[in-house]
């Protein structure tokens, strides 16, 4: 009977308080995740830990950082984004980081909470965490195809001047607007062989090179021709009378005379990942879902 | 009259030389001997008269008019064409003057052997028409002692060459190539013995390097024995007319064995030689050779076996058709074969 008053309280809650973030209570009997997250007495805790949200609500003003005015701005700028570009975009400020780096706190709140879009949970996070006071881009699904390495850290540079300069509405528009402009690119060139495996992870799939192949068949086949060709051919001129030496060759003068030296330097270039630069490069979160993203201090 | 042959000691017929017992085998009766048996036998009953014969024995000569050959063959052996151009209308005269090769090599193999190796001739060359690999298509297939000069030759010399020695390591994020270079001189000396080119203006003297080497081993003094059933050619290039041949072969390897002997570095250029071949000695020899011709398409393909090693060559045309579909062949297998590498490999389409 308590329980059930409680859960009619919470439920009560948005609508009483719309300026603050909502956030629900997991128990060990409702931890409210999803089916598809599997429980482990390893990430038990730290479901329990992960602060349970209306997914629709998008903006987590946790940090209190944002006005409710800029809440709604932004709120309506990644609705755009998430119908526009079939992915779902959260916000999320905190605080107080209870796990310890940014990252793992923007896996778990995307994890454990009913985002993304999709069977693969296509979306990205952005979350600016004032405990650590680091800011992080977090991919999950499709969206680790779109945003790759470098797209990242585009991103990341973008908003870097606003962050340093405690302009966290603006930091988060930058965020929004970078992520828009590379979704409507599409896929990039290095991601474009890959694709979304059931465990979220991103697999690079190895192209059969038709073009190199018919190159490489007709230099062999041309090869092979002519050393056939040249079969036929078995008069030749004898150039040399190595077979009629009678006496081998006798050395009366040997000399080796030292003229120059030279030394040529050349810069090594070291490659740069071997999907052509463009590969999105994923880590697995505590619930066992691959994410792709990166974040640094401010 | 003296004849050139040997006469069979039972019967009386005149001897052939055979090739496959390298005995002289008498075709009426069956018998075969030994040369130094006969000689034995000859000398029993002819005694001095025996010394005459070998001065005036009687050899006939067969001049082409066409390509001006001339065709030596003994009194039992006709030539009914001309081995090089084909000419029948050869004219036959007796031999004037000598023949007198300083050595021979007598055939070691025979008509079926040549036979043989030209049923062989198309294996491994998939591009040769058909009709080349059937020795009923051979037009004609002589026994040929062809005139050779066998040279001794002292070569001395000196090159000078540029060699560069590389050594290339990696520190860091560079790569460092160090090229030193050597100025280098080699001179010596070499001999070459019985360095074989042909006296006879006829032959593409490519066909005859191409037949080398000759099985030196099996050369004995010649006798004029020798020659029956088979053709012989005059010389028609003296030996001081082809020496130019046997120089310029005997320089380049002399030139190849002092740049090999510079050793050590990564590269060697020649930049300079002073190369000298000068003849201590040349023979006279003759040497067999198994004339093939092939007529296909009105085109006349010659090929010749060396009558010692048996090694035939020739030039065969390619099939264009074959040469097609084999070509086809290759490229869709090596396609296949890349592909299906890849989908090993986990590509997909």
């Amino acid at each position: 009977m308590k329980k059930y008053i409680l859960s009619f309280l919470l439920l009560l809650l948005p609508f009483s308080v719309s300026a603050s973030t909502n956030t629900f209570e997991r128990t060990l009997d409702d931890l409210r995740v999803n089916d598809y997250i599997n429980v482990t007495d390893n990430n038990r805790n730290i479901i329990l830990n992960t602060p349970s949200v209306d997914e629709s609500e998008k903006i987590y003003d946790f940090a209190d950082l944002f006005t409710d005015d800029e809440e709604e701005e932004l709120y309506n700028e990644v609705i755009d984004y998430i119908e526009k570009y079939n992915m779902d975009f959260a916000i999320v400020t905190i605080n107080d980081n209870n796990k310890g780096s940014a990252m793992k706190y923007s896996d778990d709140f995307y994890d454990y909470n009913n985002f993304g879009i999709n069977k693969t949970n296509d979306g990205i996070l952005f979350l600016i965490d004032m405990d650590t006071r680091n800011y992080y881009v977090s991919t999950t699904g499709e969206a680790i195809r779109v945003y790759n390495d470098s797209r990242i850290d585009s991103i990341l540079d973008y908003a870097e001047y606003n962050m340093r300069n405690g302009n966290y509405f603006g930091a988060a528009k930058n965020v929004i607007f970078k992520a828009t402009v590379f979704a409507s690119d599409g896929i990039p060139s290095g991601n474009k062989n890959s694709y979304i495996n059931e465990h979220g992870d991103i697999v690079y799939v190895k192209k059969i090179n038709i073009s190199a192949s018919l190159i490489a068949s007709s230099i062999i086949t041309l090869i092979v021709m002519l050393i056939l060709i040249k079969r036929n051919k078995m008069i030749k001129k004898a150039i040399t009378a190595d077979q009629y030496i009678s006496k081998a060759l006798n050395l009366t003068e040997k000399s080796d005379n030292f003229i120059s030296t030279h030394t040529s330097v050349t810069t090594i270039n070291t490659s740069s990942g071997s999907h052509g630069g463009g590969g999105s490069s994923t880590h697995i979160g505590s619930s066992g879902i691959s994410h792709g993203g990166g974040g640094r201090g401010f | 009259m003296a004849v050139a042959d040997h006469k069979c000691p039972s019967c009386g017929a005149p001897l052939k030389f055979n090739p496959k017992n390298q005995k002289f085998d008498c075709s009426y009766c069956k018998s075969s001997f030994k040369i130094e048996d006969l000689e034995k036998n000859e000398k029993k009953y002819e005694n001095v008269k025996a010394e005459e014969a070998k001065e005036n024995y009687t050899l006939d000569l067969y001049k082409c008019p066409d390509c001006g050959a001339e065709i030596v063959a003994d009194e039992n052996t006709s030539a009914t064409f001309c081995v090089y151009c084909k000419n029948t209308a050869i004219l036959k005269n007796k031999l004037v003057g000598k023949f007198e090769p300083d050595y021979i090599i007598p055939f070691q193999n025979t008509m079926e052997d040549a036979t043989n190796a030209f049923k062989n001739i198309c294996k491994k060359r998939p591009l040769s028409p058909k009709f080349f690999s059937n020795p009923e298509n051979i037009a004609e297939m002589k026994g040929v002692y062809i005139p050779f000069w066998l040279f001794e030759c002292d070569s001395s010399g000196s090159i000078t060459a540029n060699a560069t020695h590389v050594h290339s390591w990696t520190q860091g994020n560079k790569h460092y190539t160090k090229t030193d270079t050597f100025l280098c001189t080699r001179g010596g000396n070499l001999k070459f013995e019985n360095v074989p080119v042909d006296g006879s203006k006829h032959f593409d003297n490519a066909i005859m390097n191409s037949i080398e080497p000759f099985d030196y081993k099996k050369m004995v003094k010649f006798k004029h024995s020798y020659l029956s059933g088979f053709l012989a050619e005059k010389y028609d290039l003296n030996s001081d007319e082809t020496f130019d041949d046997v120089k310029n072969r005997a320089e380049q390897t002399t030139e190849n064995s002092l740049k090999n002997s510079i050793k050590g570095y990564s590269s060697v250029l020649v930049t300079d030689k002073d190369i000298n071949v000068s003849k201590t000695d040349v023979k006279y020899a003759l040497l067999p050779v198994w004339m093939l011709n092939v007529k296909y398409k009105d085109k006349i393909y010659p090929f010749a076996m060396n009558g010692t090693t048996g090694k035939l060559i020739g030039n065969i045309p390619v099939d264009k058709k074959k040469a097609v579909i084999v070509g086809i062949c290759i490229f869709v297998s090596c396609f296949a074969l890349f592909i299906v590498a890849q989908i090993i490999a986990g590509g997909k389409f």
